[in-house]
């Protein structure tokens, strides 16, 4: 009898709870899954996608993404008005010990006045020393962010302003409590990207100063201690296993913030991802495993869904490498780098590999950057700025044939003994092709492998874990090896900056060792855009270095495009980047959730989804 | 006797501690080897960045001098402390293995108490009915469970009841209470349950067939009874000689059902730690794995000589 009675209690409370349910608009909420636990939601320590997608969410900066129609557009976000004008800005740059001011007479002054009432998740003011604290914090070498350059647009102020003497800090002013100014010596076309980019969201300073006394970035590992000041903010953190977000109610335009939970559950299995997607228990999956794309395409039309990305999937040579030892300078190495990535079989590798709609490249900087001409860079690449690119993509039989034809034809110039019956080269020596362990790297390189073993050329696969591989590529230790970049902002500066012989991403080692000194390049050093009167005879310094330093200093949006193709023209002509495709982002979404959007930077934008 | 077994336990604490000392200096040593570093990255870090952070984290100083911080910390009581992980920003090692830990030791634990009521049950009935059709087929299905690689009982478990009939979820992963942790416990619980009854049952045949069984069935206690007292008592030693490596080897890290079920276990915080050269984290899971284990192979030792008198210390 007992029992019976609390039976019924369960039973009457579960009703209760039921109506509960049932009263008012119904909750609207998502779990999706996009990666496995973010390494920082600390804004100025993240540098990953995922966790930039769920920093959009948690926080905002003074630009924000949105949809208009079917193009994305940058709107203010925290910011009311950001004016600018042409200022003498100042710069600091090292000089021995100390700092010297550089004077940048064409410089631009930002000026950024807030929103009013714009409040943190816990009520308090934002303000316009948040934002001087944030930008100082994010940009100091001593932070260790991934990303503190990224404010290297933005003037230096002098050292001992800051309480680290040995980094600058930002030529930030505040002008009142909504008021802040900041300088930049060349005003960048992509600025406002980068006012929206999670590295320039604003942190709270009392919620650092309270948790962060010991290690930085300890209090965004916690709901309890972590402030926000976007959309949501976090109600969850089940470390490896679910992040909770839920509306902040404090956000200025909280009113249009449509969905009112999202689960980030937290896994890179793309097995179980899908998994719990077709079980329904995940509305959105990042990733699904490759070999079942076909099927996934075939049986879910409207939920497998290809989005443009702005990366690139290439092959990098070693320019010093030695391997290909007929070739005996610079000029004839170029030849067979250039011979190699002929041969390649792009249509093959994307349709038969790759199955997520990559596009086939024939250019380094990928598409969907725009150009300030109009359309995408891609449309202007190539010599004859015509949108074909510096070799044919080899997307026909015939198109592919002449590509062979001409590589066959640049390795017997470079001497190379060719058997004309057999067809196949046979004194081309063995040479090793360098990859990180993954099935799909590994699937890439074993096409490379048998393509050029067609033509007598012996390619050995080795392949190294992530870590060691990215340490044995940037200290050149290698023939050639698989490579990739994707963009942090839509500028083509974001793919070109990174060959000059300075970068640290300089895998080719361009300007480096033996190269120094192959004074082989022509490039277009007058801008006029005229292949003729190119300066001939020249080293990668006084090539590539000097087209990317102009382009850095060039004001005038046209002009500087020009430079920048220029400088892809002498990178391309090394034949030391062989691009394979654009990547692609693939996801896969559930049909009844409307409203979502992506970036080409691989953002996704869950707020003003519709659950129906 | 009492004696003998305080020096016992002292000799293998002793020895315990030393292959402690050893396991961490052996992996603070290897872990210099490998190549690659922590501030590796895609996008170079600045000069000047990578110096801060060495200099913050002490990797600026002489090798020699990090592994005596290591060793200091390693065997700081009561619990070592590892400093902070290089890779997950603002979090301190004791705390990711923590978190880890208590997800493999729940599952752990309950796959182990299950494997050993099961395995107890199941094995005694079989001996006692020995050669009938329940014999049998207990005896057939714990040779297939002992067989089959646990991928492959997992992802069985995984398709029919979360896939399909969706009586639970697929993973923790995004899923609130303990629904998801069901399959995870039972696929863990398969092999040690499996093996646990075969290992009863061939021990419990042993023990009816002795002299001293017969003699206190003959003195008239209930069969019951003598089963329970007299022969569960020995029929259970090998059991416990199992259980405690088993039981130390499910927790920290049945690694592949954490794989599968997607657990937030302390495993995949192992693999993940050596793939970003997180080296405060590597050196916790290796020193907590090895700990663990030295441990639970004490406990189960020390649990064996305290059953059967008959061990010989030496």
């Amino acid at each position: 009898m007992k029992i019976r009675k609390n039976s019924w209690l369960v039973l009457a409370g579960t009703a209760a709870m039921a109506l509960a349910a049932c009263g008012g608009p119904k909750s609207q909420s998502l779990t999706v899954c996009l990666a496995s636990e973010p390494q920082s939601l600390d804004p100025a320590l993240n540098s990953a996608v995922d966790g930039a997608t769920m920093l959009v969410h948690l926080d905002s900066g003074l630009y924000r993404y949105q949809k208009k129609g079917d193009a994305l557009e940058l709107t203010l976000d925290l910011a009311e008005e950001i004016s600018k004008a042409q200022a003498e800005v100042i710069d600091h740059e090292p000089d021995g010990d100390g700092w010297k001011e550089v004077k940048y007479p064409n410089g631009t002054r930002y000026t950024v006045k807030l929103r009013k009432g714009i409040k943190w998740s816990d009520g308090s003011a934002i303000t316009a020393d948040d934002f001087i604290y944030s930008w100082n914090r994010a940009s100091g070498a001593s932070l260790g962010g991934d990303y503190c350059y990224m404010f290297e647009q933005i003037a230096d102020g002098v050292a001992h302003e800051t309480d680290d003497a040995a980094y600058p800090s930002l030529a930030l002013k505040k002008v009142d409590d909504r008021t802040f100014t900041f300088d930049v010596m060349v005003d960048v076309p992509y600025m406002d990207q980068l006012l929206a980019f999670p590295t320039y969201f604003p942190v709270q300073k009392a919620a650092i100063d309270a948790n962060d006394s010991e290690e930085a970035g300890t209090w965004a590992t916690n709901p309890s201690t972590f402030v926000s000041c976007g959309a949501y903010k976090m109600s969850a953190w089940e470390h490896n296993s679910y992040i909770t977000l839920v509306k902040n109610p404090n956000y200025w335009d909280a009113k249009n913030i449509k969905l009112d939970k999202i689960t980030f559950a937290l896994s890179d299995d793309d097995n179980a991802m899908l998994a719990s997607y077709k079980s329904g228990e995940y509305q959105m999956i990042d990733s699904v495993p490759n070999e079942q794309i076909d099927t996934l395409k075939k049986d879910f039309p409207n939920e497998f869904v290809i989005a443009g990305q702005m990366g690139t999937y290439y092959i990098s040579f070693n320019v010093n490498s030695t391997v290909f030892e007929k070739a005996a300078d610079e000029a004839a190495r170029a030849k067979v780098r250039r011979a190699l990535g002929l041969f390649i079989d792009r249509e093959y590798i994307v349709k038969e590999i790759g199955k997520a709609g990559q596009i086939p490249a024939n250019a380094f900087v990928s598409a969907g950057l725009s150009d300030p001409a109009g359309g995408e860079f891609v449309d202007h690449n190539g010599k004859a700025r015509d949108g074909k690119g510096y070799y044919d993509k080899g997307e026909t039989d015939e198109a592919y044939a002449a590509n062979i034809a001409e590589a066959v034809a640049l390795l017997k110039e470079v001497g190379y003994a060719y058997d004309e019956t057999q067809k196949k080269f046979t004194d081309f020596p063995a040479f090793k092709y360098l990859y990180n362990t993954s099935s799909g790297h590994q699937a890439i390189a074993e096409n490379v492998r048998d393509t050029l073993a067609r033509y007598g050329i012996t390619v050995n696969l080795e392949n190294q874990d992530w870590s060691q591989f990215l340490q044995t590529r940037k200290e050149g230790n290698y023939d050639v090896a698989r490579n990739g970049w994707v963009a942090d902002y839509d500028d083509p500066s974001s793919y070109l900056t990174m060959w000059t012989t300075v970068s640290g991403n300089n895998d080719c080692q361009f300007g480096k060792g033996d190269h120094k000194d192959a004074a082989v390049y022509e490039a277009d050093l007058n801008n006029n855009g005229t292949i003729e009167d190119n300066e001939k005879n020249l080293t990668w310094a006084q090539s590539y270095d000097v087209l990317m330093n102009n382009a850095a200093k060039e004001t005038d949006p046209a002009k500087r495009f020009q430079i920048l193709h220029a400088a892809e023209d002498v990178l391309m002509s090394t034949g030391a980047i062989c691009p394979i495709y654009y990547y692609t982002d693939i996801y896969m979404l559930k049909s009844n959730v409307e409203g979502f959007f992506s970036s080409p930077l691989g953002y996704k934008f869950f707020m003003y989804c519709n659950v129906k | 006797m009492a004696k003998k077994i305080i020096f016992y336990v002292l000799k293998r604490l002793g020895l315990g501690i030393l292959t402690y000392l050893i396991v961490v200096t052996i992996t603070f040593w290897v872990m210099q080897l490998v190549p690659g570093g922590p501030w590796t990255r895609e996008k170079a870090l600045s000069d000047a960045v990578i110096a801060a952070l060495n200099q913050r984290y002490g990797l600026d100083q002489p090798l020699f001098v990090q592994y005596l911080r290591y060793l200091v910390n390693a065997i700081r009581l009561p619990v070592p402390d590892f400093g902070v992980s290089y890779y997950y920003k603002g979090r301190a090692v004791t705390d990711i293995i923590f978190n880890g830990f208590k997800v493999s030791l729940g599952v752990g634990a309950a796959a182990a108490v299950l494997a050993l009521v099961v395995g107890l049950a199941l094995g005694t009935y079989a001996a006692t009915h020995q050669n009938k059709f329940f014999d049998r087929a207990i005896m057939v299905i714990t040779t297939a469970s002992v067989a089959m690689p646990s991928f492959v009982t997992a992802l069985i478990l995984l398709y029919i009841f979360a896939v399909n009939l969706h009586v639970v979820p697929t993973s923790p992963v995004g899923a609130e209470g303990i629904g998801p942790y069901v399959l995870p416990v039972i696929a863990a619980s398969l092999y040690p349950t499996a093996y646990i009854t075969r290992l009863v049952r061939s021990s419990t045949l042993d023990v009816i067939g002795q002299d001293f069984m017969r003699t206190a069935k003959s003195k008239g206690l209930k069969p019951d009874r003598v089963l329970i007292k007299h022969g569960l008592r020995n029929s259970v030693t090998p059991v416990i000689t199992y259980f405690g490596p088993m039981f130390a080897s499910i927790i920290t890290g049945s690694l592949v059902i954490e794989k599968v079920y997607q657990l937030p276990g302390v495993g995949r915080e192992f693999i993940r730690s050596i793939q970003n050269r997180d080296y405060p984290l590597i050196m916790g899971t290796t020193c907590l794995l090895a700990l663990l284990l030295i441990i639970f192979t004490l406990i189960s030792d020390v649990a064996y000589i305290i059953v059967n008198p008959r061990v010989d210390f030496d």
